[in-house]
């Protein structure tokens, strides 16, 4: 290589360029302050969120990782308990998002959240039946009627335990054929035609679309369920959680999550 | 260890100590779990009407799916194992279905057999059967899993014990009939009682295909894994300590199994 | 009864015309793979042939015409009346001796405690009502193998088949096992599957030789082995068997491969087919020409000298003669070249060679 007087300048000014390139582009180190600014935001993170959360957060991670460019979001959905489990057992999660006030704060309990959840939409019951309605449900009295197969989630699970108060608010017993462990079991249970009718969320009516006819009820009321959302502490990447759980408390998360039937926080 | 009866038992050492880790991955999480039961509060977790409830319809159930997989099971595994028909190998491929699938595929499939929308869901309706929702499903679907068990383990003892036996007893005036009850079935009994046992094994640990199929309601259909199921949901403990009873039910279970095998050992030798 | 049977199994290239007279017991015997278990097994329902027909007792077994024609017949084994009985016991290891003995008369409809009768009878008949409470693994061969027989007969078959009964048995054993046979077998139709020769003497009435599917001779014991119309069946008769065409006073073997000098005077034609039967036992082997011409004698390599027990058998391609060791050990020296075989004409028994005719009767 030619080492010429002239050249060496250059060749160090070069080298000093890429060095600065280098610096700039590696990914900036953890628990180093959130206020970076939106377009330098960088890593990957695990979000953990209730199977209820399935389609809207989908939407809205594809849409974070839009925004952002050089973050990648993975998603895990399950049963809000089956979650806090795994991450009071050591699950690597960096964001949580619940169903219900209950499994949060097994979590907050658990001294494993950043900060303090954030309220980011409720959800109230609402009847599914199958396309046509065999069973000519009406309203929330006629799923006590003599020949109806409902289906409801057991007390036990927050969709449960929501029927529960519902119920007891309306003064009806229900005398369900079967109390499933997930509302997901329970849709299925309606979309087969296997039940007549089930309590499930607004939501879920929602995203199944023409599989199911829902009927909407006053005392839906009175059982609310409120879901929040936190950002983990010993993240790998905790500015990106940060700025996720802001991304669902936000307009963006709001909209979207309106229209998928989930109400105001 | 004690070593063989005739001091020689041909094991090369490491394949013991490949077989004690093999055994340790086994046993491992059973002891993480025994050590998790809150034993204070163990009786009255597993005494509450919903354990008990659970309990007594797994074994109920259980017990209908095992007499149901006997009286199938025992003519299926003499055709497939003494009869010669063309597509044999495919029939026993897909009897034996139910041991790879995951039983909530099964569970699926059931639903949509005997479902209200189902290929025989009509047909049941119009004779006012009921099957959806009710512990009939139950035992549908435990014997649905089961089945196979029973099958493969009988058939592998018939064709062990071959048909010589029957050819002579045929040759000395008895009837088909005669020889299946006096001497084909009393020569495969070890098989048939230890497949049975596997089959209830299976049945009372069933959970995928239940839930599916035939829904969770207590006394109805929520057996004791679908209540353990449920437990886990609010309960830890609750969970745990049921989990500890269906792991003890299985124990006993599978050593009635292994000395019901016993006598099948000794008859072989016999026979030989 | 009266048992008659055609069989053609292509397979196994197989074709029979066998037939057992009320009360006659019949052997077959032949080398292996000649068809014999097949045999059997047609008859008692075990084996399927292609076309044949097999007749007891005016009830038909099976009737299986070739192609075309309609009537088709195939009687379960359970519905013949025939009863097997082969080299293993095959006693039911889950019954006792005396319930495996009444299996048969129970199976026909009688009662539990008439087929025990029945069952004690026959134990009776076969020494072996000692063992009536014993299992059968409790039991030695010998002892396995007369339960079988009882079994077999208490079922008062009509036809009993056995398949070579007394091969698995120690040689100690199985002597008292043939008298029993020969005294429970009397006045029965059997039809008995050997190898031994002397199954063939003691037990049966009329010998029948099988040989590559085929029957090649039939007779009475006698018959068949003094004067054997092939290399197998003088095998198991212990003789030498040459057979040539006659030319003059000589033998001349096939393709001319060895010429009998000197034989016996016979009523065989000048270029007749010939057989000469001789044992073993009167032929001498030397090195040089017989020193009396008057012997019959001929020349052949010899192949090897085997030792057996007190003596030692000379063998060439033609005969065998038995020598003593001290014999033996001088002919050492000439393994591999020609020797003279020789013996007195009047030892030797000549007859036309005839071809078995398989058209006649029985």
């Amino acid at each position: 290589m030619p080492s010429s007087p002239r050249s060496l300048p250059f060749l160090a000014a070069t080298g000093l360029l890429a060095l600065a390139l280098t610096g700039c582009a590696s990914a900036t180190p953890a628990a180093s302050t959130p206020t970076a600014a939106v377009t330098t935001l960088a890593g990957d993170i695990t979000v953990y969120a209730a199977a209820s959360l399935k389609t809207t957060f989908t939407e809205l991670a594809a849409s974070f990782e839009a925004e952002h460019p050089g973050t990648s979001v993975a998603l895990n959905f399950a049963g809000s308990s089956d979650l806090v489990t795994q991450i009071v057992e050591g699950a690597p999660a960096d964001v949580f998002a619940s169903a219900d006030t209950k499994n949060m704060t097994k979590l907050t309990e658990a001294a494993l959240a950043e900060g303090d959840p954030v309220d980011f939409a409720t959800n109230v019951l609402e009847i599914a039946v199958p396309p046509g309605n065999p069973a000519g449900i009406t309203d929330f009295a006629s799923l006590a009627g003599p020949d109806v197969k409902l289906v409801v989630c057991a007390p036990e699970v927050p969709c449960g335990s929501a029927t529960v108060a519902v119920a007891t608010a309306a003064g009806i017993t229900l005398s369900p054929v079967s109390e499933e462990s997930s509302v997901t079991d329970v849709l299925g249970k309606v979309t087969s035609g296997e039940a007549d009718a089930g309590l499930v969320y607004v939501t879920d009516v929602t995203a199944a679309g023409d599989a199911v006819e829902g009927i909407e009820f006053d005392e839906s009321a009175e059982a609310v369920n409120t879901y929040p959302i936190v950002a983990l502490k010993d993240s790998a990447s905790a500015d990106v959680a940060q700025a996720f759980v802001d991304f669902v408390a936000g307009q963006a998360g709001q909209d979207v999550l309106r229209a998928a039937g989930f109400g105001a926080p | 260890m004690r070593p063989s009866p005739n001091g020689y038992s041909g094991v090369p050492r490491w394949v013991l100590a490949v077989a004690a880790v093999g055994a340790a991955f086994v046993l491992l999480p059973l002891l993480a779990m025994v050590l998790r039961v809150n034993w204070a509060e163990f009786v009255p977790l597993i005494s509450s009407e919903s354990s008990v409830a659970a309990l007594l319809l797994s074994l109920r159930t259980s017990l209908a799916a095992t007499a149901l997989c006997v009286i199938f099971g025992v003519p299926m595994a003499l055709v497939l194992a003494r009869t010669d028909f063309w597509g044999q190998k495919v029939l026993r491929s897909l009897v034996l279905l139910p041991l790879v699938l995951p039983p909530v595929v099964g569970g699926i499939a059931l639903l949509y057999t005997f479902g209200r929308r189902g290929l025989l869901g009509q047909t049941f309706e119009l004779l006012g059967i009921e099957i959806a929702f009710s512990t009939t499903a139950v035992v549908i679907a435990q014997t649905f899993v089961a089945l196979p068990f029973l099958v493969l383990s009988l058939e592998g003892a018939l064709r062990t014990v071959g048909s010589r036996y029957e050819a002579v007893g045929a040759t000395l005036g008895a009837s088909p009939t005669t020889v299946l009850r006096r001497i084909t079935l009393p020569l495969v009994l070890p098989a048939v009682l230890s497949g049975a046992v596997l089959s209830f094994a299976r049945a009372l640990g069933e959970f995928g295909a239940t839930l599916t199929f035939a829904g969770s309601l207590q006394g109805t259909t929520r057996t004791l894994p679908l209540e353990i199921y449920l437990q886990r949901e609010t309960d830890p403990d609750t969970a745990v300590a049921l989990s500890l009873v269906l792991v003890v039910v299985a124990i006993v279970i599978v050593s009635l199994a292994h000395r019901t095998g016993a006598p099948s050992r000794r008859r072989a030798r016999v026979l030989s | 009864m009266n048992f008659s049977l055609d069989l053609h199994v292509a397979e196994r290239d197989v074709r029979l015309h066998l037939t057992v007279a009320a009360g006659e017991t019949v052997a077959i015997l032949g080398p292996n793979g000649a068809g014999k278990s097949t045999l059997l097994g047609t008859i008692a329902g075990l084996i399927k042939p292609d076309t044949g027909r097999a007749e007891l007792g005016g009830t038909v077994l099976f009737d299986l015409p070739a192609a075309g024609r309609a009537r088709h017949l195939w009687r379960p084994p359970h519905q013949r009346g025939v009863s097997l009985l082969a080299q293993e016991a095959l006693l039911f290891p889950h019954l006792s001796v005396l319930d495996n003995v009444a299996f048969g008369p129970r199976s026909a409809g009688a009662s539990a405690a008439q087929a025990r009768q029945t069952a004690t009878r026959w134990l009776r008949e076969v020494d072996a009502e000692q063992l009536a409470a014993r299992r059968p693994a409790e039991l030695s061969g010998g002892q396995a193998q007369r339960i079988a027989v009882a079994r077999a007969l208490a079922s008062d078959p009509g036809l009993l088949l056995l398949d070579e009964p007394l091969a698995a048995l120690d040689i100690s054993v199985a002597p008292a096992v043939r008298r029993m046979l020969r005294r429970v077998l009397a006045g029965r139709s059997a039809l008995i599957v050997t190898h031994d020769v002397l199954d063939a003497y003691t037990l049966a009435d009329r010998v029948v030789i099988v040989e590559a599917g085929r029957i090649v001779d039939q007779g009475t014991p006698a018959e068949v082995f003094d004067r054997p119309r092939s290399a197998f069946a003088a095998g198991l008769a212990g003789l030498n068997l040459l057979t040539g065409i006659r030319r003059g006073t000589t033998l001349v073997t096939a393709d001319a491969a060895a010429t009998v000098l000197n034989i016996p005077e016979s009523a065989v034609a000048e270029g007749a087919p010939l057989s000469l039967a001789v044992r073993p036992a009167v032929v001498s082997v030397s090195a040089l020409p017989p020193a009396d011409p008057a012997l019959t004698h001929v020349r052949a390599e010899l192949i090897d000298l085997e030792p057996r027990g007190d003596f030692v058998r000379a063998r060439s391609a033609v005969l065998a003669a038995d020598v003593s060791p001290k014999e033996a050990a001088q002919l050492d020296a000439a393994v591999g070249s020609p020797v003279w075989f020789s013996f007195a004409a009047t030892a030797a028994t000549l007859y036309p060679t005839v071809h078995y005719d398989r058209t006649r009767s029985p």
